[in-house]
């Protein structure tokens, strides 16, 4: 790798993490919010580069200290995590300019610690090539989004933590076994060694030798748990349970970013797991067919009951927390599909729903925060009619039937996997549970609609709030302008639904992840 | 692709021209909304019948709503919102019908079918009205759902390459599996308010504000059949799609046609006999499947002509007697005609045009449909069954019609006083454009002929029908003439 | 009340204008037809006549225009049904029926006025179906189809006209015959109309619909001036056949109503299924939150049983 910035990355992370609140306490707290922007622009120019690099040369390794791989640290990038990488440092730019402007609680600082420790945990989960990094990196990002949860503390703040911080805490500790059960039998703990060995049993690898013994079962085992805590941690029925309290607990900042860093992890570890550790090819592959059968009919049925709940919400945070949940489970079933469609149709759902959530939640927010606080007249009707129209372009996207926005795309690519892989009745399901789903944001959208349409009451005042027209114009611009630009590109130019495809295919493609990390 | 851009493009700036303008200069707005809508005609290829005249339809529908609906807003809501939405809806309508490609189809399809949605909740928006609400979701559950199912069906099985690339009547699909096939055909049968997904219509039509409904019956239902004739150019099985659409088609002629003689209040009973009549002419084009006779397509699509501008016009007036009246029951109703007899006499010309007066458009389509059901009459008892229903369909119409005119021409109904019905001139001055909607259907036989013999379409009977619909023309006018000359002399001499 | 009167009148006009431009356009389009042998301008003319019956309907209400639907489903479907098959017995006995049924229509003329135009109109419809016969029916047989129309047309036009015709046996039964099916669709119409479906008991209806019926029999004596009583005893007989019809009336409408309230209670079912589902698994929900730590015992417990099952399995 020519440039160490993109691994740093999590670094930068927790330095914010740590700096911001320093300079909250000693010095100005104005001074605190600049350095936690200033960093998150930062972050999202440096993933941005990133991707446009990884662009043009595939697959890059960045080894720790030089050492090479399976003796040292490796961070690798490809084109799947860049993209995810990207979505995510998008949402850290708008959630940071949210929390700036529009979060007024006296612990801000604490705040933004948090956030970045979840960034951090976030991006080193992302970027990482080292199971027991990863397990580090889940659990720092795991510890934050338990804090999260809790940050207003109340009563039910406290008790959604609880429920997700003993849960988690005991759900990830089934993954340090995993790493020890890896560890133990395959005497690596490089993903591409892993990998590399699970294909050729007799394999001996410079710095880490062979396997130890029969290393069959600990694999099937570490399968197994693997999977189980992942699915935990996005979120699919029946590892749900901590999801809807988390949501309406957390500040909304913090929802946005649970659902498009913290959950997406998830599927995010069954892709790798599944496709780059013990892929087709690997010993266990009867297992790992019943495995992806298993992760099949969970999908369905997530989808169908998540739907069901969600068709009978009516406000946004609930509403937000199951759509979550049932969009989580169309992108397993797009990941237990098989095929470069049904892989890149989930990865683009992960973004997709990000991006949606997104516009819904801050469209939501600055709603509510211009129906109680009293601004100029003229910028009010701009903005006003601007959060409504992100409110109902967010909706469509999560609908995501119309050709204009991203989640048609995604969808189609789903649907379109799912049929290549002869699996119609998750294709059916796809669709069912996207027109259960359209009862519930249609009907929350009308009510929010209604009870925010007579806002025109409120005299105006002075313009100590031109920060927060601002600041509101340029979060629902900038999310719009992503939405329906990512929409209409993919709409109009084949080159960029090939090049979504083209993230199936390299995922698909273990061999060159593995051949460059250990050459 | 780009010269169509740029025909699609010019009269959506007029149409945004206008909606702009709208709010502060009514007559400019509307003058330069019109002039966009005559633009759409751009678009016309006549290389399939049906698309480029159901598009004729839609521009003209388009132009004669432009008007009303900016009238009908201010008096209900007190502000034009309702108009940018119904001409967007418009619009989208008229792209679906002029798209060459399935990626666009599918795209303002479903524009359309959200727009929809929008206008039927759009008294739960401006006013509070929760039971819009019930209606609209229901037309999401029941009616667009199933349509979406269908078109991602045919989107998934066509691929995303030929999706962008080959024109939608050259698309090969391999619709041979019947599970598939019944369930596409279910979807537009969703649609078009067919058997088994008929029921939310009637809610939904009537719950809408007027000029809505005028556009979601007239217009908005015919897409389904389009959907329907579109299956037709793919490789299925047309035998079981044809007995299909019979089957369902048929028992929903009968109970359209049945519930709407036993309605009393005047949007649901234009809302029943919606069902009907799309029914049959989801009958005729099944008729279509089974014998690949042509004569059915244009039976189809002349009576789909018809069967829009007669809703259209229904509609508008069941608006206007809300306005007037605050009313919608047939038993408090019965004095229009002595308010508003302009309006009376539009609505009886149109309900006679759709039951077959010359020379009009339902007169041509009734004829085409009975005479290519009778070619076929001896071959099996299938199209005896289709008279049969045919025949209730029509002998029916007569009596729901005639419900509906009980509420203009009651003899015994008395005027209500001045404080309870309105006469204030702008609510009166909406029968113009009704009379006009009216007058549609007859000009639009004028439009066909002179297509036709300009030589871009195709109908074999009108050839034949040419003479009789001059006799019937030149008979009107001279009659017209003397009936004029003889109450002018009358009138002179009562006078004098 | 000058400008309602006006308005009336100017509807009036218009209505009577459109009913002289149908009769207008049969006869045309029918004379074209005949001269030219072509089949469509008649199918056209007959199309039209349909129009005039429908027109008629429109002017006298909601009454006759049941009677009249019925007669122009009868008269479309034998009209179309003649191409089904061509021999002589079969069309013979459709043309019959349609001529009757067009007679029974028009069986009834409230006002002395109005009624030379109905015999024009009737005349109308008459030489459409006869022209229709006339071109269509193979050589030879052309006089068939003339041969019964002319009866029928003496017998509506001199009906007026001879007082000594009208008490001929064949003629007064026929005319009896076609009034009384008439008058018993208009009483089962009008019992619609007064009682708004609401079911009385079986006696009351049977009394109801003999005591209008034998009104209509009354005015219609008086209106032809015949006093021969068989009359009574045979409308009294029909009419307990139409106390049995109007209990079918009262069903077919009850049907109806209940067809709409069962599509309402289907949906009113599937929404509160939906509901109590997503309610049922939002209650399970809030348990295993209760009861997470229990759960969660559960769920490692299902994990590592599955494995240890695997190892069973894999080891043996």
């Amino acid at each position: 790798m020519h440039s160490p910035e993109p691994s740093l990355i999590p670094f930068i992370c927790l330095m914010l993490a740590a700096l911001v609140p320093l300079t909250s306490m000693v010095a100005n707290k104005k001074l605190s919010n600049l350095i936690a922007l200033l960093g998150s622009i930062i972050i999202f120019t440096i993933a941005l580069r990133l991707f446009m690099v990884i662009e043009s040369v595939g697959v890059a390794v960045y080894r720790f200290g030089g050492f090479p791989a399976p003796l040292g640290v490796v961070y690798v990038f490809d084109q799947f995590n860049s993209f995810l990488a990207v979505s995510v440092s998008f949402a850290l730019v708008l959630t940071v300019v949210y929390v700036v402007v529009f979060e007024s609680s006296e612990h801000k600082y604490l705040l933004y610690s948090l956030i970045y420790l979840l960034m951090a945990g976030v991006y080193g989960c992302l970027f990482t090539g080292d199971v027991f990094n990863f397990y580090v990196s889940i659990e720092l990002a795991a510890m934050s989004s338990y804090a999260l949860t809790g940050f207003y503390r109340g009563r039910k703040a406290v008790r959604a933590a609880i429920i997700y911080g003993i849960a988690g805490t005991a759900i990830t500790s089934f993954l340090l076994l995993a790493c020890f059960i890896l560890y133990g039998s395959y005497g690596t703990l490089n993903i591409a060694d892993i990998a590399l060995k699970s294909r050729n049993v007799n394999l001996e690898v410079e710095f880490s030798g062979g396997v130890f013994g029969d290393i069959l079962l600990p694999s099937k085992i570490s399968l197994a748990l693997i999977t189980w805590i992942f699915l935990f941690k996005s979120g699919i029925i029946p590892n749900h349970f901590w999801l809807p309290e988390a949501y309406l607990a957390a500040p909304l900042p913090a929802i946005v970013l649970f659902t498009t860093s913290a959950d997406i992890l998830g599927i995010y570890g069954i892709v790798r797991l599944y496709y780059l550790v013990f892929s087709e090819g690997s010993l266990i592959s009867d297992f790992r067919a019943t495995m992806l059968g298993v992760l099949f009919f969970l999908g369905t049925v997530s989808a169908v009951i998540a739907s069901m709940l969600v068709a009978n919400q009516r406000t946004i945070r609930k509403l937000i927390a199951y759509s979550s949940i049932s969009q989580f489970s169309l992108s397993l079933l797009g990941v237990a599909s098989g095929t470069a469609e049904g892989l890149s149709g989930s990865i683009l759902h992960l973004v997709v729903n990000g991006l949606g959530d997104a516009s819904v939640l801050y469209s939501v927010g600055i709603l509510k925060y211009y129906s109680s606080n009293p601004v100029k007249g003229g910028k009010r009707k701009i903005i006003l009619s601007l959060a409504r129209v992100t409110l109902i372009v967010g909706l469509i996207n999560l609908f995501g039937v119309i050709p204009i926005v991203p989640g048609f795309w995604s969808k189609a690519l789903l649907v379109l996997g799912l049929v290549k892989a002869g699996m119609t009745v998750a294709a059916i399901a796809v669709l069912a549970s996207t027109g259960l789903c359209a009862i519930g944001y249609f009907s929350t959208l009308m009510k929010i609609l209604q009870k925010y349409r007579s806002t025109n009451n409120l005299n105006d005042s002075g313009s100590k709030h031109d920060i927060a027209v601002v600041a509101s114009i340029f979060i629902l611009a900038s999310i719009l302008m992503a939405c329906l630009g990512l929409g209409i590109g993919l709409t109009v130019y084949d080159t960029l639904r090939d090049k979504v495809v083209e993230f199936g295919y390299g995922v698909l493609d273990s061999w060159t992840y593995i051949k460059t990390v250990i050459p | 692709m780009y010269s169509s851009l740029a025909t699609i493009a010019v009269p959506l700036a007029f149409i945004f021209a206008g909606s702009v303008l709208t709010p502060r200069f009514r007559v400019y707005g509307i003058v330069i909304r019109v002039i966009g809508f005559a633009l759409f005609s751009l678009n016309i290829s006549f290389s399939d019948l049906f698309s480029s005249l159901i598009l004729l339809t839609c521009i003209i529908v388009g132009v004669v709503i432009s008007g009303y609906s900016v009238k009908y807003s201010i008096l209900k809501y007190g502000n034009t919102n309702l108009v940018p939405l119904l001409d967007l809806f418009v619009v989208s309508m008229i792209l679906v019908f002029a798209s060459q490609y399935l990626i666009e189809f599918i795209t303002f399809w479903l524009l359309t079918e959200l727009l929809g949605f929008f206008l039927i909740a759009y008294d739960y928006m401006a006013r509070g009205d929760v039971v819009a609400l019930y209606a609209a979701v229901k037309y999401l559950l029941f009616s667009m759902i199933p349509t979406d199912i269908a078109l991602f069906i045919i989107l998934a099985l066509v691929g995303f390459e030929e999706a962008f690339t080959v024109p939608i009547r050259e698309t090969f699909v391999n619709l041979t599996n019947p599970a598939i096939l019944i369930m596409v055909i279910v979807g537009f049968f969703s649609k078009a308010a067919i058997f088994p997904l008929h029921f939310w219509l009637p809610d939904a039509h009537s719950i809408a504000p007027a000029p809505a409904s005028a556009l979601l019956s007239g217009l908005m239902v015919k897409m389904g059949i389009y959907g329907l004739y579109l299956i037709s150019f793919y490789r299925i099985d047309t035998s079981l799609a044809a007995y299909t659409m019979l089957f369902s088609g048929f028992l929903t002629v009968v109970y359209g046609a049945l519930q709407a003689s036993l309605q009393r209040d005047i949007k649901r009973l234009l809302a029943y006999s919606t069902t009907s009549n799309t029914a049959l002419i989801t009958a005729a084009l099944a008729l279509y499947f089974l014998t690949m006779d042509r004569v059915f397509v244009e039976a189809t699509i002349l009576y789909t002509v018809a069967h829009s501008f007669y809703k259209v016009t229904m509609f508008l007036d069941s608006g206007l007697i809300e306005l007037v009246t605050h009313e919608r029951y047939i038993e408090r109703l019965g004095y229009m005609s002595k308010v508003v007899p302009l309006e009376s006499i539009a609505i009886l010309s149109t309900i006679l045009a759709i039951l077959g007066m010359p020379p009009s458009t339902g007169f041509i389509a009734k004829v085409f449909l009975f005479t290519a059901i009778s070619k076929y009459l001896a071959k099996s008892w299938v199209y005896l069954a289709m008279l049969v229903i045919a025949s209730i369909k029509v002998a029916l119409s007569i009596i729901y019609n005639v419900v509906y005119l009980k509420s203009h021409y009651r003899g015994d109904a008395k005027v209500p006083s001045i404080e309870d019905i309105e006469r204030s001139k702008s609510v009166l001055s909406l029968q113009h454009y009704v009379l006009a909607s009216s007058l549609s259907i007859y000009l639009f036989v004028a439009a066909l002929l002179v297509i036709k013999y300009t030589g871009y379409i195709e109908l074999e009977l009108l050839r034949k029908m040419f003479t009789t619909l001059l006799i019937s023309t030149i008979l009107f006018i001279v009659l017209g003439a003397t009936m004029y000359t003889m109450t002018k002399g009358l009138s002179k001499e009562r006078s004098a | 009340m000058k400008e309602q009167k006006l308005s009336e009148q100017y509807v009036n006009s218009v209505r009577n204008f459109f009913y002289v431009f149908i009769l207008l356009s049969i006869i045309a389009t029918t004379t074209y037809g005949i001269i030219t042998k072509d089949i469509v301008s008649l199918e056209g003319g007959f199309k039209i006549a349909i129009v005039l019956v429908a027109l008629n309907a429109v002017i006298q209400g909601i009454q006759t225009a049941v009677v009249f639907a019925a007669t122009v489903f009868t008269l479309l479907i034998l009209f179309y049904s003649t191409h089904l098959s061509y021999s002589v017995a079969t069309n013979l006995i459709m043309y019959i029926v349609t001529y009757t049924s067009i007679l029974i229509m028009y069986s009834t003329n409230p006002n002395v006025n109005e009624r030379k135009i109905k015999y024009v109109e009737v005349g109308a419809l008459y030489y459409v179906i006869a022209s229709f016969a006339w071109t269509t029916t193979e050589e030879g047989m052309h006089w068939m189809p003339a041969v019964i129309a002319i009866p029928f047309a003496a017998f509506a036009m001199f009906l007026s006209y001879s007082k000594t015709l009208r008490n001929k046996g064949i003629v007064s039964y026929l005319m009896s015959v076609t009034s009384s099916i008439q008058s018993k669709i208009n009483a089962l119409v009008e019992l619609y109309i007064k009682s708004k479906c609401v079911a009385t008991s079986g006696r009351t209806r049977v009394f109801m619909t003999i005591e209008i019926l034998s009104n209509k029999v009354r005015s219609l004596k008086h209106y032809i001036g015949f006093e021969r009583i068989d009359l009574d005893r045979k409308v009294g007989a029909l009419s307990e056949v139409g106390g049995c019809l109007d209990t079918q009336l009262y069903k077919f409408i009850s049907v109806m109503n209940s067809t709409t309230k069962f599509f309402t209670e289907l949906e009113h079912r599937m929404t509160e299924k939906l509901r109590r589902i997503s309610l049922a698994i939002e209650k399970l929900q809030y348990a295993m939150e209760h009861n997470f730590t229990l759960l969660l015992l559960l769920v490692s417990m299902f994990v590592l049983t599955a494995l240890l099952i695997y190892i069973v399995v894999i080891s043996s």
